[in-house]
């Protein structure tokens, strides 16, 4: 009897990891859902304060006490199985969380919490639909509010990155650093959670230099600038006006958006390295996945600024500034949209080649490592060389060719995993695809793009889904699809694949 | 090249009498029975000079097999456009290869050609079956490579010796296509028109005589024999072999057919709930069922109402993409192919979830090993890679054509079907880069991927080699005082 206080403080009332760090996850939103309701108090136009702080509270009691009565055994974290475990829950409690200052505001009413979930779903993952109409009505808190989930949400995936995917050998840390041996030991120190922190530092100077660099155009406020760097920084997409980046109307704002999206797809572990090299460029081209990346993105500005160009009558600048604009947006998987009166932002109504172009981009994403969705460059890599070895082994079918990427090879499972991943990944989009035509009766390029965009996380898609959509134009039923997809995607398919083979396998156990 | 030749050859001399010489196509038939005659002669006198003819590798298969079909695209594109059929030679190449790649894509009116011409498109059609089939049970066993999952099929089957179970294929195509020919003419169609037709259905070809296809006719027993027809054309032939020889036993186990009868019966059961199909519910039924079948064995056939709802185009294009059976003249990605792939991807999921997991992976009774495996990978990814790049071109070719028609046109070309999944682009004409990249679509889907892309890799690299030499030697003879 004397023993139950002691346990409750020190060493919680039993064990369980994922109980344990849902609190830890909670109690990280709340510094962000305390900022927010202080922009909101000190905001002119609406206040609607109570319902972020409200959520704080709720955010910082429920995290101290799942912190308070659980505890974590030394080797709870060694099975996937865990892993798995822990990731998805502690997603669950972010966006049940994360939902709660739109519904106490009255963004969205109680009877439309589909749509609360989305948004903040849309958020968490850094995908950046939206199913706000008036994005410049919701008062200034909240908008934070929703930035900020999207900033969260690319800090999640780093974690993701240096903890979950390792262990499942599609991603992650052991693929973020294949092409540089050695340096784990030296510069990127092999824990986990150390290599975490050091990812998060190049997180945060993204963020503001970003910011930083917004401000200072005559055409962005403070608030503004703050808003698109969390979200650019993230590679989410969601913006505090309707028009997106195209409502600033200046060329020089697109340029920064453009370079913080071109940045923020790439790896981060590249970054930091870039960083306590103090500039040594040859970190970046001696990986070759930043190589492709580099040369697809700027293949495909060329190829389809050409398009544009002569298939769209528009000047030669307007037809630059919109291809360069768009390529990046979607090569990166950020989703911005820059549609002005005068300009050709607006690329669903572009020709039919250009448009078949931007698929493909939506669906590759960007580099292993960083921030974006998408099938990622790396794996593509990988899946080319594994082709052209099958090639390679019609010809001598006794022949041994190891797939190396730079000058290290790559280890069978990976190259297995890593096949079976984009299979996986196609077998998804088809899935969806089907799932969204045959019961919403949704057009068949809305829904393949629309699943692709929501697979690679990246907001607007083609057909009915365009930049200046709204995906409230969906029935509800498509929403809860793309939603799903959103998460899947994010969360690189298995680990939310196996969350739920876990879920059944405990259903069964009992 | 010679057997392009002495194949061609047959097949004009066979067409060029067809209506030799009365009707409008005397000149035509003279053409044909003169060029055929010279084709095959061509071939018999250097026969005598090919004194050993081996298939015992898989680049032995490739190489065949991709000579074959570019030799007699080219001396068809040739015939075309020496009998005046057609006027340009992109489009002389694209109905070259609709014909001996079994797809149904054509820009000419058949019900304007004499009937040499049309009995020439049907008669390649049956042959491209033929040979497509040779290819499955034949040579692709001898070499047990290439990227085809039936590879051990044909002597599991059929007799174990490639002579003997060349003649059992044959006699098994030839006695379904006189069935089929029998059943249209019962049920109301004209000699010639079933004559055609019974060519095409059998071997999943898709041409017919008249400009609208099969909803020329409206008749419901004439569907529902093509339906039949199709379905058939879609199955693995060992399958009707087993069937004939009284083993049913095997296809109990055959987890391929269960697959293929599943996409039949319940796409069907799909179409029918959200085609948006008119008419009596017999009328939706038949309607459903032809649909399905064209789609899924790769016909081309189209009857009345080519048009699908958004609520059913995925469903259409992903019938059109799977295909047939292993063993089937139809083309596609392959029910044998979606099968293994189902069973890899829950592998995969087993053992991310638990590593100790050790689990081979079947197809009807048969353990597919996991180099076949790695194939399927890549099979897949470069699957979809085909068709974004044909549908790329297409749209390049064509600014009028929708993002869903150009994918479904590529689509279509590779798998050799032809039919899209709408009324408008049936009738899209294309101009030079879409007539290639149609005839090359058909040509990759029809050898298969790895070979294809096997075979370019190849004949690239000889013209590099080649362009080489030339350069060197130049260069030496330059130096040469």
């Amino acid at each position: 009897m004397m023993k139950f206080p002691r346990r409750f403080l020190l060493e919680g009332l039993f064990e369980s990891a994922t109980i344990n760090i849902i609190g830890l996850t909670l109690l990280f939103l709340t510094p962000g859902l305390v900022i927010s309701g202080l922009i909101e108090w000190f905001s002119a136009d609406s206040h609607h304060e109570f319902s972020l702080f409200a959520t704080a509270v709720i955010a910082a009691v429920l995290g101290l006490t799942l912190r308070a009565v659980t505890s974590i055994a030394d080797d709870s974290m060694d099975r996937p199985k865990a892993i798995f475990s822990v990731v998805a829950w502690s997603w669950v409690g972010c966006v049940l969380i994360g939902m709660l200052p739109y519904l106490f505001a009255g963004v969205f009413p109680w009877s439309r919490i589909d749509n609360a979930l989305f948004e903040t779903i849309s958020g968490f993952s850094t995908t950046g639909s939206t199913v706000l109409r008036d994005i410049e009505a919701t008062s200034s808190g909240i908008l934070f509010w929703r930035q900020l989930t999207q900033w969260y949400g690319g800090m999640g995936i780093i974690v993701l990155a240096v903890t979950v995917l390792p262990s499942l050998g599609v991603g992650g840390l052991q693929l973020m650093t294949a092409e540089s041996p050695g340096h784990e030991s030296d510069k990127l120190r092999a824990r986990s959670i150390d290599t975490a922190k050091s990812l998060w530092l190049v997180y945060f100077g993204v963020t503001i230099t970003i910011a930083l660099l917004l401000w200072a155009t005559p055409s962005v406020g403070l608030y503004d600038a703050v808003a698109h760097g969390l979200s650019t920084a993230a590679i989410g997409g969601f913006s505090t006006k309707n028009g997106s980046i195209g409502s600033f109307d200046s060329y020089i704002v697109e340029l920064i958006i453009v370079f913080g999206m071109f940045i923020g797809a790439m790896n981060y572990n590249l970054q930091y390295k870039f960083w306590k090299s103090k500039g040594n460029f040859r970190v970046f081209t001696r990986s070759s996945e930043w190589n492709l990346y580099v040369r697809i993105t700027l293949s495909f500005i060329g190829v389809i600024f050409l398009m544009n160009w002569l298939m769209e009558s528009v000047d030669v600048g307007t037809a630059f500034r919109d291809s360069l604009f768009n390529v990046v947006t979607l090569a990166s998987s950020t989703g911005f949209g820059n549609v002005r009166p005068d300009g050709i932002g607006n690329f669903v109504l572009w020709g039919t080649a250009s448009q078949l172009l931007l698929l493909f981009l939506m669906t590759v994403g960007g580099t292993f490592g960083s921030t974006a969705g998408g099938m990622k460059i790396f794996r593509m890599q990988i899946g080319f060389k594994a082709l052209s070895r099958e090639l390679k082994l019609i010809r001598r079918p006794s022949g041994e060719y190891p797939i190396k990427v730079g000058k290290e090879k790559i280890e069978e499972k990976v190259v297995a995993s890593i096949l079976g991943f984009i299979a996986l990944f196609i077998s998804l989009v088809i899935l969806g695809t089907v799932s969204l035509t045959f019961f919403f009766n949704e057009d068949l390029v809305t829904s393949l793009s629309g699943t692709i965009s929501a697979m690679s996380n990246m907001g607007p898609a083609l057909g009915e889904a365009g930049p200046t959509s709204n995906f409230l134009e969906f029935e509800r039923g498509s929403r809860s699809i793309i939603a799903i997809l959103m998460i899947i995607g994010r969360l690189e398919i298995y680990a939310v694949l196996l969350m739920f083979l876990s879920l059944v396998d405990r259903l069964k156990v009992r | 090249m010679l057997f392009a030749s002495i194949t061609l050859g047959a097949i004009s001399i066979v067409s060029g009498f067809a209506d030799y010489p009365s009707g409008a196509g005397g000149r035509v038939s003279m053409v044909l029975i003169i060029s055929g005659s010279f084709l095959a002669l061509f071939a018999l006198l250097n026969f005598k000079g090919v004194e050993t003819f081996e298939l015992n590798k898989p680049s032995e298969v490739f190489s065949f097999s991709f000579y074959f079909l570019l030799s007699f695209i080219a001396f068809k594109s040739i015939l075309l456009l020496a009998s005046g059929v057609v006027d340009t030679i992109d489009v002389a190449i694209l109905e070259s290869t609709s014909g001996i790649t079994t797809t149904a894509i054509s820009t000419l009116n058949p019900e304007s050609l004499p009937t040499s011409v049309n009995v020439l498109r049907s008669l390649t059609q049956w042959a491209g079956g033929l040979a497509a089939l040779f290819l499955v049970f034949v040579a692709t066993p001898i070499s047990s490579s290439g990227d085809n999952p039936s590879a051990g099929y044909g002597p599991k089957i059929f007799s174990r010796k490639p002579l003997k179970r060349m003649q059992e294929i044959s006699i098994l195509y030839g006695g379904l296509t006189i069935c089929v020919f029998v059943a249209l003419k019962v049920a109301g169609m004209g000699f010639f028109d079933s004559f055609v037709h019974s060519l095409t259905a059998s071997s999943t070809g898709g041409f017919s005589t008249k400009v609208s296809s099969v909803s020329s006719f409206q008749s419901g027993p004439i569907e529902w024999v093509l339906i039949c027809a199709m379905f058939l054309g879609g199955l693995n032939l060992g399958v009707i072999w087993w069937i004939g020889k009284r083993k049913l036993h095997n296809i109990k186990s055959n987890n391929e057919l269960r697959l293929y009868l599943l996409m039949f019966f319940g796409g069907a059961v799909l179409f029918w709930l959200k085609g948006d199909f008119l008419g009596s519910f017999s009328y939706q039924v038949r309607d459903a069922f032809f649909k399905v079948a064209s789609l899924l064995s790769t016909t081309g056939f189209v009857n009345k109402g080519w048009e699908f709802s958004s609520g059913i185009s995925a469903i259409a294009l992903l019938l059109l993409a799977t295909g047939g059976m292993a063993g089937s003249p139809g083309s596609g990605f392959g029910v044998h192919r979606l099968i293994a792939l189902i069973k890899y991807l829950r592998r995969e999921l087993t053992r991310k979830y638990n590593r100790q997991a050790i689990r081979k992976i079947k197809v009807s009774g048969e353990v597919v090993n996991e180099r076949e495996l790695d194939k399927l990978q890549g099979y897949t990814a470069i699957f979809i890679f085909i068709i974004a790049m044909g549908s790329f071109l297409l749209s390049l070719d064509n600014e009028s054509l929708r993002i869903e028609d150009s994918i479904a046109v590529s689509l279509s070309a590779f798998v050799t079907a032809g039919p899209p999944i709408a009324e408008a682009t049936l009738a899209i004409e294309y101009g030079i880069i879409g007539n290639f990249t149609l005839s090359l679509l058909m040509v990759v889907g029809r050898l298969s991927i790895l070979p294809a892309a096997y075979m370019v890799l190849k004949l690239s690299q000889s013209i590099k080699l080649n362009l080489r030499g030339l350069i060197s030697s130049e260069g030496t003879n330059d130096e040469i005082p």
